[in-house]
């Protein structure tokens, strides 16, 4: 499908969504925002129909987070992502503590889930603290993951079903299944599918050390725009992306991330991991930052597949480089600081700037 | 020596009582046959060490069960079993003691029953409190109730403090000849990737708030109170480190190590005047009566300015020091 029909076909799905949630909203006593940052910009490309609005509680102006979604596939994740959120204050941290937004309001009512949460305000966003803050954060926040494991736990089966235990056959299987998938979308680029043969091989050759740091709670997709900061505790607001699994995987999409947004945060956390962990953690990371690395080249693959015009020359930018990335992890070696700087500056100027607002908010 | 290190816990797991059974079969590898019994799936290996598991993906009795079965066949070609504080540990180990007559050593690492009680949210009261009045399910009644037997049915108990071996000793009512002391090893020093120049007036509080009500003496001070937060070890270590003096606002025991790391870092400490207190920080600090705010706010002024006189170095928590009081210990034990 072309890209202008997808946006279309997102925006016509968000504004009929609007028009039939407003009243249901004035009803259970809560408001929309004039502006809605989290539906525009790129986020039409993304398949799932679910929405995530800003909006009040009217009684005493809350700012308030509304998840809705009238499609089915929406409406399963909605659901999904509560089972995990209670089943998440289940557990009983041993070392510290993820806190969850409070939830005001869940209804599932003709065809429709809405569920609202209230909107955590922080200091200040996550990118924007100083490195030693940023640091000391995201360590507790993966230490607070590294803390819980499957098998010690009294609710280990429910846990299973919930979130999912994976093991090493579990991260080849899926690696596999993008590799696949890439080689279809990506067949003309060589280099690119050379660089999955060898990500394969790295990852076949690791096995044990996958094995060896599995059954710890793993949030995979632990970055700034999915926790929210308040004084020194760290609120969780994406809580479907949580597995039981490398307990590495979510320091590789921690680290990955920070390449991009900041290098010297990244440093310091493979230097702190070098410094003072053991060996085979460290491998450990290092095969989990090759996975996670396959996992978003295919992932901007299918947006390429789709994307038509300035995302589509984004596309495969963000291909480019996250392969250059992967290229330097599988080689051992340090990044060159220019690509991220040339790549950061095609991006701004490929961004619509209904994009760049989103952005903006995100992080 | 023959030895078995009995272990709930072992790395990848994270706990201290994990990375302690790992570091320790390492050092005693060198003069010992060391073998490591520990309930894991996945464990990190050691060149020179057997480590066996017992799987925990089973239910609890059987998972006790096996780990008492492989036990008892591992203890026919062992001098003696070093036990980590756990009943799931310490009564496979008791009951293998009591039918080959192996020796068995429980280090009183922590307190499980009080533990538990605190992670299970059923108690909030401090250890001391805890043990002289506890508030007990089912559950945690038996976790107690097996821990004081297994303590007694041992042949040597060790603790990490002469205070913490009395206090035990009298509630449990263990026989005094089986109570050793072995101070613990401080854990190996947080490498940061960021400079760790002490900062000047940082006074760092473990514990709650002073609640200091003179501000016109406490400006100029930047007191940074831990409280209930929760930091990684690593922002704990940095925290110490940069800080020109650490009030330590605790007037029990709960089982961490954070005096101990500040006194092996050599830092200038204010803390209650408590048996505890003075026997773990020796000349490394200076205690004081915590209700007289004043004398609080003088001794913080004065220690800033002055530090303490006559600070020794510390080595009661090294490993050479630690191994050599094991080897004593399991050397009368294993002649008894």
């Amino acid at each position: 499908m072309a890209e202008i029909n997808i946006k279309k076909e997102w925006n016509d799905y968000c504004q009929s969504e609007i028009d039939s949630l407003k009243p249901i909203l004035q009803d259970l006593g809560f408001e929309l925002d004039e502006t809605q940052v989290h539906i525009g910009g790129e986020r039409y490309i993304f398949s799932e129909k679910k929405l995530v609005l800003v909006g009040k509680r009217l009684k005493d102006n809350l700012p308030v987070i509304i998840k809705v979604s009238s499609d089915a596939k929406g409406i399963s994740e909605i659901k999904h992502e509560r089972q995990c959120r209670i089943m998440l204050d289940k557990i009983k941290f041993a070392y510290h503590v993820f806190f969850s937004p409070p939830e005001i309001l869940y209804q599932e009512k003709d065809s429709r889930v809405i569920f609202i949460t209230k909107y955590i305000e922080q200091d200040c966003q996550f990118l924007e603290r100083p490195l030693k803050d940023q640091f000391f954060l995201g360590l507790k926040g993966l230490e607070v993951q590294e803390g819980v494991q499957v098998t010690t736990y009294e609710h280990a089966h429910d846990i299973g079903k919930y979130f999912g235990v994976w093991e090493a056959k579990d991260y080849l299987q899926k690696f596999d299944e993008y590799y696949k998938d890439v080689t279809v979308k990506l067949a003309d680029q060589r280099t690119i599918l050379d660089l999955y043969k060898k990500a394969k091989e790295f990852l076949m050759s690791n096995v044990q050390v996958i094995d060896l740091y599995t059954g710890f709670l793993t949030h995979w997709d632990f970055v700034p725009h999915n926790i929210r900061v308040q004084g020194n505790d760290i609120y969780l607001l994406d809580h479907s992306s949580i597995r039981f699994g490398n307990k590495h995987e979510s320091w590789a999409r921690f680290v990955n991330f920070m390449v991009l947004h900041n290098p010297d945060l990244a440093e310091a956390l493979l230097f702190y991991v070098q410094k003072n962990r053991p060996a085979s953690e460290n491998m450990s990371l290092r095969v989990m930052r090759v996975y996670r690395l396959a996992e978003i080249i295919w992932h901007h693959a299918n947006i390429l597949s789709r994307a038509d015009g300035d995302l589509k020359n984004l596309s495969q930018e963000r291909i480019n480089l996250w392969s250059q990335v992967l290229a330097s992890i599988l080689d051992d070696k340090t990044l060159n600081s220019a690509v991220i700087e040339d790549y950061k500056k095609m991006r701004d100027s490929l961004r619509s700037p209904e994009e760049k607002k989103r952005q903006e908010k995100l992080h | 020596m023959k030895i078995i290190i009995a272990t709930p816990l072992f790395p990848p797991e994270i706990e201290d009582i994990a990375t302690y059974a790992k570091d320790l079969a390492e050092h005693l590898k060198e003069k010992h046959q060391v073998s490591v019994l520990a309930y894991a799936g996945q464990i990190e290996a050691i060149p020179g060490v057997t480590i066996y598991t017992i799987n925990k993906r089973q239910a609890i009795f059987f998972r006790i069960w096996n780990y008492f079965i492989k036990l008892l066949k591992l203890a026919k070609q062992a001098d003696l079993i070093y036990v980590q504080n756990s009943v799931a540990v310490s009564l496979p180990a008791i009951l293998v003691k009591t039918i080959t007559g192996k020796k068995v050593v429980i280090n009183f690492i922590e307190d499980e029953a009080w533990k538990r009680a605190r992670h299970l949210q059923l108690t909030n009261k401090s250890w001391q409190a805890f043990l002289a009045k506890s508030e007990l399910n089912f559950k945690i009644n038996l976790i107690r109730k097996l821990q004081v037997w297994t303590l007694r049915q041992a042949d040597r108990v060790i603790f990490s403090s002469q205070v913490l071996a009395q206090a035990v000793g009298k509630s449990y009512n263990l026989s005094p000849a089986k109570l050793m002391v072995n101070y613990p090893v401080v854990s190996a020093p947080i490498v940061l990737p960021f400079e760790q120049a002490i900062k000047k007036n940082q006074v760092l509080v473990f514990g709650q708030d002073l609640n200091l009500a003179n501000q016109e003496k406490i400006n100029g001070l930047n007191l940074i109170v831990l409280g209930n937060k929760s930091l990684s070890r690593a922002e704990t270590s940095y925290l110490i480190n940069t800080s020109e003096l650490i009030v330590y606002n605790i007037l029990s025991e709960n089982f961490d190590n954070f005096l101990i790391d500040c006194v092996v870092a050599n830092k200038n400490i204010l803390a209650h005047d408590t048996s505890y207190t003075q026997e773990i920080i020796g000349k490394s600090g200076a205690l004081v009566d915590f209700n007289n705010k004043q004398a609080v706010l003088e001794k913080i002024h004065h220690l800033l300015g002055h530090g303490v006189a006559n600070k020794d170095t510390d080595n009661r928590f090294v490993w050479e020091n630690h191994l050599n009081k094991l080897q004593e210990i399991f050397e009368v034990s294993v002649k008894k």
